[in-house]
């Protein structure tokens, strides 16, 4: 679902971009390092990290030795908060691949772990990796997480809503509803909305990655990744490509707006989001412990000893 | 017979275009759409990323970076100006295939429902379906699932009033003039009258999908008994149908 975040971490643990990493919705899990040491990093929507119990900033490269254990828990609130995070280890995780992709379809059932979601006791085949010495390294915290103002264009059925409907698509509020997966993210309306016009099916026509849909009871749904490869329900709009990372990590039931942009805004929006993620490489630097940075600062014995002011008697 | 409105595009994104040839489920329709699809795809425009023939349209999808959108749009105006679309034969190239299927019983619980809609005994009603000569108007919604049409007139039947749960892998279901044939287990508000062993869709062989759009199909019923032997052939990986061309 985020594609930015994937190549954050590849950057970080140092894998080609096409190795395959875990993908966390809404919630990580607990993960147990067997037999060899990995290097990690997590990256996308900040969620709860520990090592042990010591937390772990958030898209940072980290060493973890056999035995230990790795908690992730729920993607955290705050105005960079996101939906979706990424477990990475260096040399990818390596289970077979299935027609061509180790990734998950969930809706078809393809891919990934029997074409599951993971489940508790799977164990997942690390890759090689090289056994240089290791140096750990971060990245900055990107824009597009906090980003609540989703840019569209009119869609391949638009001409057959009315000017009202369009109208209220641009200037209403919306939040992501608990309806939402790798296919579909259905909003909600708030009390004071009333649903939208509900036009009949027509023929079936394809469909692409970010189409606003507007379902038989009148409320809009965006489909993202692993969306139907045609469907009769009308399109009214399209997020624009710039924005398909920033609606899929919109949290449920955070207030965003769409607004209509034209193909050149468009294009520039693409072009930005596109030189940002090819110059994250630039954008690496090594972890420096400063001070100010140590969060169990108090577990470390920097003092030898404390010796009293007052002479003894 | 050419609509003037038809073809047109329509600018779906910043990033696709869709092609539509018409309003209406129509062989010839259909026969445009999968025409451009195949002499785009012969074209093979750099810009262009990805190409989807829908029943009555394709989309194209195009990098935005890589084209400007009147340089595109100008490409495929040309392309539409080449001929008149909706003229275009059934490909030439397409397959022909005679399917196995079991009707009724456990394979198609709504058999007789639909033999009732259609006022007819059932034995005419499989031997109506079976022998249709129907095209793969589009695939999609699953994979390896087909869109099969049209059948005449008076089937075009309502869907049911609720959607099954499940319905398995090979089930054929029927609404709106449409034969709907699924590969895989699958939620469907259609009426289900048979189910063929023929999956086509399979993960460990290559090319994974076998039915094409403007394939052509004809069913030749069979009995439960030979039904379960052939999904059992098919279950050891074994190809139970071969295609044939359709010259």
């Amino acid at each position: 679902m985020d594609q930015y975040a994937m190549t954050e971490g590849a950057i970080l643990v140092g894998n080609d971009p096409g190795q395959a990493a875990i993908e966390m919705a809404g919630y990580g899990g607990r993960f147990h390092i067997n037999n060899v040491a990995v290097i990690a990093a997590l990256s996308g929507a900040p969620m709860l990290a520990k090592l042990d119990g010591n937390p772990i900033p958030w898209r940072t490269s980290f060493k973890v030795n056999p035995g230990q254990t790795l908690e992730i828990g729920a993607a955290l609130g705050g105005p960079s908060a996101g939906t979706y995070g990424y477990l990475h280890v260096a040399g990818g995780i390596a289970i077979d691949k299935e027609i061509g992709a180790r990734s998950t379809h969930l809706r078809a059932g393809i891919g990934g772990t029997d074409g599951k979601p993971l489940q508790a006791g799977a164990c997942l085949p690390v890759g090689q990796y090289p056994t240089d010495s290791f140096i750990a390294q971060r990245l900055p915290e990107p824009e597009y997480l906090g980003q609540r103002r989703i840019r569209l264009m009119w869609g391949a059925h638009a001409h057959r809503f009315n000017q009202q409907t369009r109208q209220r698509l641009l200037s209403e509020s919306f939040c992501i509803s608990l309806r939402r997966d790798r296919m579909a993210m259905r909003l909600e309306l708030d009390q004071t909305q009333l649903p939208f016009e509900a036009l009949l099916t027509g023929l079936s026509d394809p469909v692409q990655d970010g189409d606003i849909q507007m379902t038989g009871d009148g409320i809009p749904a965006i489909l993202v990744r692993e969306h139907q490869p045609t469907g009769g329900y009308p399109r009214i709009a399209t997020v624009i490509r710039a924005d398909l990372t920033a609606v899929a990590q919109l949290p449920t039931a955070i207030t965003f707006q769409f607004e209509l942009v034209n193909q050149k805004q468009a294009v520039d929006a693409l072009k930005q989001w596109r030189t940002s993620i090819d110059g994250l490489v630039n954008l690496v630097q090594p972890v420096v412990r400063s001070v100010d940075q140590i969060d169990n600062l108090l577990a470390y014995n920097l003092i030898g000893g404390v010796v009293s002011a007052e002479e003894e008697n | 017979m050419q609509n003037q409105a038809f073809p047109t595009l329509i600018q779906a994104g910043d990033s696709g275009i869709m092609v539509v040839f018409g309003d209406s489920l129509d062989l010839a329709i259909n026969n445009a759409a999968h025409a451009f699809d195949a002499a785009l795809r012969a074209r093979k425009l750099p810009e262009v990323e990805e190409i989807t023939p829908g029943i009555r349209s394709v989309l194209v999808r195009f990098d935005p970076l890589r084209s400007g959108l009147n340089n595109i749009l100008g490409k495929l105006e040309s392309l539409l100006d080449q001929q008149d679309w909706l003229l275009a034969p059934a490909n030439p190239d397409r397959k022909v295939w005679k399917l196995p299927a079991h009707y009724g019983e456990q394979s198609g619980p709504d058999l007789e429902n639909v033999a009732k809609l259609l006022a007819m005994p059932v034995d005419r009603v499989i031997r109506e379906h079976s022998e249709a000569r129907v095209r793969v108007l589009m695939l999609g919604f699953a994979p390896g699932c087909a869109y099969l049409g049209s059948l005449p007139q008076h089937w075009d039947l309502p869907r049911l009033d609720y959607v099954k749960a499940e319905v398995p892998p090979g089930s054929m279901s029927v609404a709106v003039r449409q034969t709907v044939l699924f590969a895989t287990p699958i939620p469907t508000g259609w009426q289900t009258i048979a189910r063929t062993p023929f999956l086509s869709f399979c993960r460990d062989q290559a090319p994974y999908f076998f039915l094409g759009p403007g394939d052509e199909v004809t069913f030749e019923p069979v009995d439960h008994q030979t039904f379960l032997q052939l999904a059992a052939d098919v279950a050891a990986g074994k190809m139970i149908v071969q295609p044939g061309t359709a010259n």
